[in-house]
């Protein structure tokens, strides 16, 4: 099985809490707006960026503690 | 929290809900005596307000200080606590108190300002949701969604508005509160049409669960103030109107509770995921 690419691990850990819809769009929807990137250009260096920039949005879903809970995990598994 | 299956426990809270829901219904067909239904719907009502109270409670404080959603949460909590005096106020039995008394200024005022502090709750939250930057849905859509609100709210109370409008201007105090609080019920439908966007948008994702359970309570709501308005119009009996009001009542409270705590437990899974 060929290795997923650091967007469609994002958005595969998103999904889980954001369902599939939102965390697609989120991803898109970030990635242009941080990167001025598509998803699938994404790479493990521009990843960091991606994570700052969706976490207003989670700590307002999440809290603070879980939503850096979230993130840090996100990070680590890059 | 079970990993491979996240969401069971939420669906075991959601299915807790309408079974404590549905209670109502059977304590009607529990005892044919009316002073002990009128006595036990009484009692269940301020069970499911603390209930309703305690949950946004426990969402309220599992967010810190200055977090977006807190303020929503805390302004639910204080609408369901007043409920409580309120319905002491006003008593067992449908009818509430009697004309003149002195509990029925305090009953007026106290679901008025219950009313005021669900919208500010729910309009909070809402802009909660907006801020988040995940609500990604169009304008067209948002404005078709809420042009249908403010047509099932007119649909709902708009007649009883109607009705109540000319007493309310001659200063008939009950009327008075009844044309406030169906204008709020009407402003509670439309400021929770982000909230079930946000349920919509959410689906399939845990962080749904509060957004969903909170959607629920407002179509509870919805179902309890349409069977005030058109029960016994649409044919039922006084006593079956009552008994969908108080099943609507206990799905309204019961659903924000559970609302309150999903949201907990969403937030306890994220903080502890890996």
């Amino acid at each position: 099985m060929p290795a997923r690419s650091p967007a469609e691990e994002i958005e595969a850990r998103l999904a889980k809490l954001l369902g599939p819809n939102t965390a697609h769009s989120a991803l898109r929807t970030f990635c242009q707006a941080a990167l001025g990137i598509a998803p699938e250009a994404l790479t493990a260096a521009d990843a960091p960026r991606l994570l700052a920039a969706l976490r207003p949005a989670l700590r307002t879903l999440l809290g603070a503690a879980a939503a850096e809970q979230v993130l840090g995990d996100l990070a680590r598994e890059r | 929290m079970p990993r491979d299956r996240p969401h069971l426990p939420f669906q075991g809270l959601a299915a807790a809900t309408v079974l404590v829901g549905l209670l109502p219904g059977a304590f009607s067909r529990s005892t044919s005596d009316p002073v002990a239904l009128a006595g036990a719907y009484f009692g269940w009502a301020l069970a499911m307000y603390l209930f309703a109270a305690g949950g946004s409670l426990v969402a309220a404080l599992t967010f810190e200080r200055g977090s977006r959603m807190r303020p929503g949460w805390l302004l639910l909590f204080v609408s369901f606590l007043i409920l409580v005096p309120a319905r002491l106020a006003a008593g067992p039995g449908a009818a509430g108190p009697q004309e003149g008394s002195a509990r029925l200024g305090w009953f007026l005022s106290l679901a008025c300002i219950s009313s005021g502090l669900a919208v500010a709750g729910f309009l909070s939250l809402a802009r909660a949701w907006r801020a988040s930057g995940l609500d990604l849905t169009t304008r067209g859509t948002r404005l078709a969604l809420r042009l249908s609100a403010v047509a099932v709210s007119a649909v709902l109370l708009g007649p009883d508005l109607v009705d109540r409008f000319p007493l309310a201007l001659a200063g008939d105090p009950t009327a008075v509160s009844d044309v406030i609080t169906n204008l709020l019920d009407g402003a509670l439908f439309l400021v929770a049409v982000p909230v079930a966007r946000a349920a919509l948008a959410l689906g399939g994702g845990l962080v749904a669960w509060p957004w969903v359970l909170l959607t629920a309570s407002v179509l509870a709501w919805l179902g309890y103030d349409a069977a005030l308005a058109w029960g016994e119009a649409a044919g039922l009996a006084p006593h079956a109107s009552q008994r969908i009001v108080e099943i609507m009542r206990a799905l309204g409270a019961g659903s924000t509770f559970a609302a309150g705590i999903a949201q907990r437990w969403v937030m306890q899974a994220s903080a502890r995921r890996s």
